[in-house]
């Protein structure tokens, strides 16, 4: 049997000696197209972050494909929030897409004709080629949203894990992020979603991973978008963990 | 002597020989060398928001010129700048962990660091001062380390600023997409498999050394304004990491120049000059650069406010047309009372028409080119178009309509008003009754 593209085992995540996420423990399957859904605070970020080798873990590990990230690193490409990024940065759209094949380049090559090809084509692909001289700043959320979207293109992943690629975009780039998820779940594997919407959720994907601190169900999407399992995600009862995480932290600092 | 007369001297000095023409040359080139570098180096640090880290390491290298001069027993250019490139790495190691073993933010670090550093490099260098005479005998100078001095700038201290330049330049160059990664977005550069920590830790070790060799020229207490002030100036100026480089050093190599210069005509200290001109580099970004300049969105704005004005005249000038007016030659006092104004307002209104190809004031009457008629019409179009978009999507009465397109017509672009005239069927008449020109959607604003 080949070892799934993502598996997660006993993950815990602490911040600041607090855990934030408990206990996750899932295999995603190969062409999974996975929304990560549930409340503010939830560890959906966290989630992410840690699969990609951006934190360290308290305990558990994350696999790719059978091994650990450090050497699947071609394999995965990661599109961070919106908001982490410094839009005055001095750089346009076209050099900002081109960075999603430094992966590939490695140390000191600089990026040849085929690499600037394939961020074209991801361009196209976003519908941004008329923007690619631009300087990032002057475009609207949306727009920026499909730049990161086209960086992730370039970097031809068979995985991919986006945060929040729907935040504050407007309708025309909801329908073109829509799209290309299809298209790239179906070209290339397996892609993991933070989406915040329940809305939608259920339309977008076709497995879902409701997660609240720890994970309260994951599977096909008519499986697990329940009543009764959002409820458990969305409710009131899981905040018992963060209480416990709360007390763990101040006797570990020797605060009372 | 006079200014004219002293820049003759500079100059020419420049061609003669012996010791004060060698001086002033040592001192140009170590001047443009150290700003060159600085230049290059700084983009990366303000980027990635370490000037006011600069600016500690600058002033925490002292106690190391003091420590190496004590050392080894002497003014020794290459023991000195061990002990400086020791001290800075310290600082940078304590300001570090003063924020992570404890709730003090990045700021203060930096303060608590800086005076500390530089207080014991001063009490250093006041204990050489009053060491036994062999000590102080040799330490005559050290003060140029606080200050800074071309004069003194000698071919060893020139083989160490190109030494420098050569390994700094080569290494943000062979560096340059993994440092514009890690800058850009840590994040995504640790996800490709880098690391922003061992790019940070470059910056830092290229920093200190940038900052140990410049200290002859700039001192400790003015070297970061060389590392931050030509930076900010190409920042204002170009949108491109690889410009914003080039242009920073530049600018940093003739404020390097400029500095010597000004000091030969006006005494008024190497240091000081340099960074005054870094200033004046700064300043006439900040009001002449094509994109964030003040000058430049002031112009932008006046030319927006004129256009608007001429474009109310031309939709005034419709109107009358409309009730079966001559388009083409309205009268000043028809204008003004469509208007609501003094016939006076109008008339200076319509004067400034003039030079538009839209029309001119000509013997009381605006005159009306086919060209500003055409644009009437459009501008008129777009207007009703808008209204009724207002009224059938916001839900907005008809006579809340009016206020809402009045702004909006100098703005609609082609594709807007195609989207509109799909979106609303193309209607004939607008909410209030009127009729809407007839038109083809390529006439939007220009």
């Amino acid at each position: 049997m080949t070892a799934p593209p993502i598996e997660i085992h006993d993950l815990t995540v602490s911040y600041d000696q607090k855990p934030v996420l408990w206990n996750i423990d899932v295999e995603i399957p190969e062409g999974a197209l996975v929304g990560i859904i549930g409340p503010n605070g939830a560890g959906k970020s966290t989630l992410l972050k840690a699969c990609m080798g951006l934190l360290d873990l308290s305990s558990g590990w994350v696999k790719i494909y059978g091994d650990p990230i450090e050497q699947q690193r071609e394999t995965v490409g990661y599109i961070p929030q919106r908001e982490e990024i410094d839009w005055d940065f001095p750089i346009t759209v076209r050099d900002l897409v081109l960075m999603g094949r430094y992966g590939h380049l490695g140390l000191l090559r600089r990026p040849g004709a085929k690499d600037r090809l394939v961020a074209d084509e991801a361009l196209e692909q976003v519908g941004m080629t008329a923007f690619a001289d631009r300087q990032i700043a002057n475009l609207s959320g949306g727009q920026q949203q499909r730049i990161f979207l086209a960086r992730a293109l370039a970097q031809e992943s068979r995985i991919y894990l986006m945060d929040e690629p729907f935040a504050g975009v407007d309708a025309t780039t909801e329908k073109t992020i829509v799209k290309l998820l299809e298209q790239m779940r179906s070209e290339s594997g397996t892609l993991l979603v933070v989406h915040h919407d329940l809305q939608t959720a259920s339309e977008y994907f076709d497995h879902l991973l409701l997660l609240n601190r720890r994970m309260v169900a994951f599977g096909p999407t008519e499986e697990v978008f329940t009543e009764e399992l959002l409820r458990k995600t969305y409710g009131g009862h899981l905040t018992v963990l963060s209480q416990a995480g709360e007390a763990i932290r101040q006797s570990k600092s020797g605060k009372k | 002597m006079s200014f004219a007369e002293l820049t003759g001297e500079f100059f020419s000095s420049l061609l003669g020989r012996g010791d004060a023409a060698q001086a002033t040359i040592h001192a140009i080139l170590g001047a443009c060398l150290a700003g060159l570098t600085c230049g290059a180096l700084g983009s990366f640090i303000i980027l990635r928001r370490m000037a006011l880290f600069a600016d500690m390491l600058g002033h925490a290298v002292l106690p190391g010129v003091a420590v190496g001069f004590i050392l080894a027993g002497s003014k020794s250019t290459p023991a000195l700048l061990l002990g400086s490139l020791a001290a800075g790495l310290l600082a940078a190691v304590l300001t570090r962990a003063i924020t992570s073993y404890s709730p003090i933010k990045d700021d203060a670090s930096l303060g608590i660091t800086l005076s500390l550093f530089y207080a014991i490099g001063i009490w250093l260098l006041s204990w050489i001062t009053r060491a036994g005479p062999e000590l102080s005998s040799q330490s005559s100078g050290l003060n140029h380390y606080l200050f800074g001095n071309p004069a003194i700038i000698q071919t060893v201290d020139l083989v160490f600023l190109v030494s420098a330049a050569v390994v700094v330049l080569l290494l943000l160059c062979l560096f340059f997409k993994e440092l514009t990664a890690s800058i850009f977005d840590p994040s995504f550069t640790v996800s490709i498999g880098l690391s922003p920590r061992f790019f940070d830790g470059l910056l830092l070790v290229l920093l200190t050394l940038v900052i140990v060799v410049s200290l002859k020229i700039l001192g400790v207490i003015l070297v970061a304004a060389l590392l931050v002030i030509p930076p900010a100036a190409a920042y204002l100026l170009t949108d491109r990491l690889g410009r914003m480089v080039a242009l920073s050093a530049f600018l940093g190599a003739l404020s390097g120049f400029g500095g010597v210069y000004l000091d030969f005509v006006f005494g008024i200290g190497v240091g000081p000059a340099i960074v005054c001109l870094a200033f004046l580099w700064l300043m006439t970004a900040f009001l002449a650069s094509p994109h964030h300049g003040v000058l430049g969105r002031y112009l932008l704005q006046k030319r927006l406010e004129l256009k608007t004005l001429r474009e109310n005249l031309l939709t005034s000038a419709w109107r009358i047309g409309e009730r079966g007016g001559e388009l083409a030659a309205i009268p000043i006092g028809e204008l003004a009372s469509e208007r609501g104004e003094e016939p006076s307002a109008t008339r200076l209104l319509a004067r400034r028409m003039n030079g538009s190809g839209w029309g001119r004031l000509e013997n009381d009457l605006l005159v009306l080119t086919s060209k500003g008629q055409e644009r009437a019409r459009a501008l008129m179009r777009g207007h009703r178009l808008w209204e009724i978009f207002l009224q059938r999507e916001a839900s907005l009465a008809p006579d809340h309509v009016h206020a809402g397109a009045e702004e909006i017509e100098h703005f609609l672009d082609s594709e807007t008003l195609r989207e509109l005239e799909a979106l609303l069927d193309n209607p004939e008449t607008d909410p209030h009754g009127k009729k809407i020109p007839p038109g083809h959607s390529e006439e939007g604003t220009p």
